[in-house]
C-alpha cells in the first residue's frame, strides 16, 4: 500500500489527480500506475489502465490477473471495477472511498454484483485511509485546469470540502 | 442433446461442407427442432441439390453444386447425433441418420421482412443488414413512427436520419472485423462530432480488438458467427483483453488532440499549475464532448462508464447485452445520480434488432 501510494505522490508531481496503484503477483509486484488522464488527453487513463498495460506489455498473460491482487489508493471507479471484473482479479485493497464513481460498493456494487461469467472480488477498504485522502485533499484545493468550466464551481467546491471533511 | 458433441460435429460439417463453397453463407448450418420436452432434431446443412434429384443417397455419392431461383434444395441429414461418427463421414448406410432434402433461402436477405419470412423456413444468421429504423428513447420507451412523436424525444427527425446513416456505418465497421479475423467480436463503433452548420466530423472508427474468450460481449454472437472460417480469415494478434471498441475510439480521439498540447500541467512550486497550449484556448476539446458514440452492441459497464468520464454527448446502440451492459442492459450508469456526468442514451426497439 505505500508502494501504492508512492504512486500518488508521483502522479501528483505531474500535475495529475493523485491517485496510484500496485498489482501484486506472488509476494511481487509486476505493475504499478499512476493517473494518466492528463498527459494522455485521455479521460480512462486511469492508474488501474496504467498498470493493466504495464503487466500486458512486460510480456504477462492475460490470465495472470486471476492470481493478482491490487493496491490502490482510492477505490476503483465504476469503469476500473468492471474492468477488475472483466479480468477476474482476486483481490482489491483500497484506501478511501469514492462516493462519487465508486465502482465498489459507493455508486455501484461492480466487485460482487451478479454476472456468472465473471466471478466476484473482495474489495477490502481502509488501509492507509488518512493518507489517501489528504493527498486528494491536497490536490482539489487546485483545480483542474483542463475540466469544461463548471456551472456552479463556488457551489461545488463547498460541497466537495464538506463531503471531504466528513470522510 | 449434448452441447459439446454438436459443436465438434459443427466443426467438422464446416470443414467437410462449408456453406461459403455454394453461396448459401447466410445460413446457419444447424436448425434445431422441438421434438418434445427434453428432445429436439438436428438438421445440418450439407450440399446443395439440384431441382430433379430423387434418389438422395445415389445423389449424394455423385454431388454437383446447382443454385438457381430464391429457394434452393438442400441435402440435410438429421437425428441423433451421437451415434453418427463424423470422422468417416461418408454416406453407404443412412440407418443410423436420415438424409433429406429441405429448402432454403438461396441468397441473403435484403430487407428485415425477408429476413424474418426466411428465417422461419430455415435459421439465418443474424446482422448483415441494418438495424431498424425506429429509434426510442429507453429512458421513458418511447417508440415513434410519424413525425409528431419526434417532439417527445430529444432528437429531432433530421438527427435521427443521421443516426440511422452512422449506425450503418458502426455495422459495416463489425462486418469488416468479422469478414477479416476469426476469432474477434464483431463490435463495430463510430464516434462522431457533430458541427452545426457544416457536415459533422467522424472522428474514430473501431472495432472490437480484445481477446474474445474474455470478452462480455461474446454472448451475443454465435460462437459459428465468430469463427466460422473459410480460409482468408486470420486471427488478429490481440493481447489486450480490454481493447473493448469503445475503449479504442475514446483512445483514438484522445491521441488526436494530444499534439494540440505542447506541455501539459506543469507544477509551479507544487501549488499552481499551469497548462501550455499550442491552439486557441476556447476552441480546445475536452475529450469526447459534444460527441456521439454509434456502436452495433450495448457498451459494457467498463465502457459505458469511459463514456462518462469522456463527457460523451449521446450513445446510440442496436443490441442490448444484458450479461454486463453498462446503459440498461445490467446498470444503467448513464443515469447514476452521483455522476457528474449523465448523458441520453437511443436505442432501437428491441424486436426489430436483428
Amino acid at each position: 500500500m505505500n508502494e501504492a501510494m508512492n504512486m500518488a505522490k508521483e502522479a501528483l508531481s505531474l500535475g495529475e489527480v493523485p491517485v496510484g496503484c500496485v498489482l501484486v503477483h506472488n509476494d511481487t509486484i509486476i505493475g504499478r500506475g499512476c493517473n494518466a488522464t492528463v498527459r494522455t488527453r485521455d479521460g480512462t487513463r486511469h492508474a488501474e489502465f496504467e498498470a493493466f498495460d504495464q503487466v500486458l506489455q512486460s510480456g504477462h498473460p492475460p490470465s495472470i490477473f486471476r492470481e493478482c491482487q491490487l493496491y490502490v489508493t482510492v477505490e476503483p471507479c465504476i469503469m476500473c471495477a468492471s474492468a477488475l471484473r472483466l479480468l477476474q482479479i482476486e483481490s482489491v485493497f483500497c484506501g478511501c472511498m469514492n462516493d462519487r464513481f465508486g465502482g465498489c460498493g459507493s455508486v455501484l456494487p461492480l466487485h460482487d454484483c451478479n454476472v456468472t461469467e465473471y466471478r466476484p472480488y473482495k474489495c477490502m477498504k481502509g488501509t492507509l485511509e488518512k493518507e489517501a485522502i489528504d493527498i486528494l485533499r491536497h490536490f482539489y484545493v487546485q483545480e483542474n485546469p483542463l475540466a469544461p468550466q463548471p456551472l456552479k464551481k463556488e457551489k461545488k467546491r463547498a460541497k466537495r470540502a464538506e463531503r471531504l471533511n466528513k470522510t | 442433446m449434448d452441447k459439446k458433441k454438436v459443436s465438434s460435429v459443427l466443426k467438422k460439417i464446416q470443414q467437410l461442407c462449408p456453406l461459403s463453397h455454394s453461396g448459401l453463407d447466410h445460413l446457419k448450418h444447424i436448425k434445431k427442432t422441438k421434438k418434445n420436452e427434453d428432445e429436439e432434431d438436428l438438421y445440418c446443412v450439407l450440399c446443395v441439390v439440384p431441382e430433379d434429384v430423387t434418389n438422395i443417397s445415389h445423389f449424394f455419392k455423385t454431388q454437383e453444386i446447382n443454385n438457381t431461383g430464391q429457394y434452393s434444395n438442400v441435402l440435410i441429414f438429421l437425428k441423433e447425433l451421437q451415434i453418427v461418427n463424423m470422422s468417416d463421414f461418408v454416406v453407404e448406410d443412412t440407418t443410423s441418420y436420415a438424409l433429406d432434402i429441405s429448402r432454403v433461402p438461396s441468397f441473403a436477405p435484403r430487407t428485415h421482412e425477408e429476413w424474418t419470412e426466411w428465417n422461419s423456413i430455415w435459421p439465418l444468421k443474424p446482422a448483415k443488414l441494418p438495424p431498424n429504423i425506429q429509434l426510442f428513447d429507453i429512458k421513458t420507451n418511447n417508440t415513434f413512427e410519424g413525425e409528431d412523436e419526434y417532439s417527445n424525444l430529444k432528437i429531432t427527425k433530421k438527427e435521427a436520419e443521421a443516426a440511422v446513416k452512422y449506425m450503418k456505418m458502426a455495422w459495416q465497421i463489425s462486418e469488416e472485423a468479422r469478414s477479416k479475423y476469426n476469432n474477434v467480436v464483431p463490435v463495430g463503433a463510430v464516434i462522431v462530432r457533430p458541427s452545426p452548420g457544416q457536415s459533422d466530423q467522424v472522428i474514430a472508427t473501431c472495432f472490437d480488438e480484445s481477446i474474445a474468450s474474455m470478452s462480455p460481449y461474446k454472448n451475443l454472437f454465435d460462437s459459428v458467427d465468430m469463427s466460422s472460417s473459410p480460409c482468408c480469415k486470420v486471427p488478429l494478434e490481440s493481447t489486450h483483453p480490454l481493447n473493448h471498441a469503445t475503449m479504442m475510439c475514446i483512445r483514438k480521439v484522445a491521441e488526436s488532440h494530444r499534439p494540440l498540447f505542447e506541455t501539459v500541467a506543469v507544477v509551479d512550486g507544487g501549488r499552481k499549475r499551469k497548462l501550455v497550449t499550442t491552439g486557441d484556448d476556447d476552441k480546445l476539446p475536452y475529450v469526447c464532448t459534444d460527441c456521439d458514440l454509434y456502436i452495433t452492441h450495448e457498451p459494457c459497464c467498463m465502457c459505458a462508464m469511459a463514456l462518462v468520464h469522456s463527457r460523451i454527448r449521446r450513445v446510440f446502440y442496436a443490441v442490448r447485452n444484458p450479461l454486463f451492459g453498462g446503459l440498461g442492459g445490467l446498470f444503467s450508469i448513464h443515469e447514476q445520480k452521483s455522476i457528474n456526468h449523465r448523458f441520453d442514451v437511443f436505442t432501437w426497439d428491441q424486436n426489430k434488432v436483428i
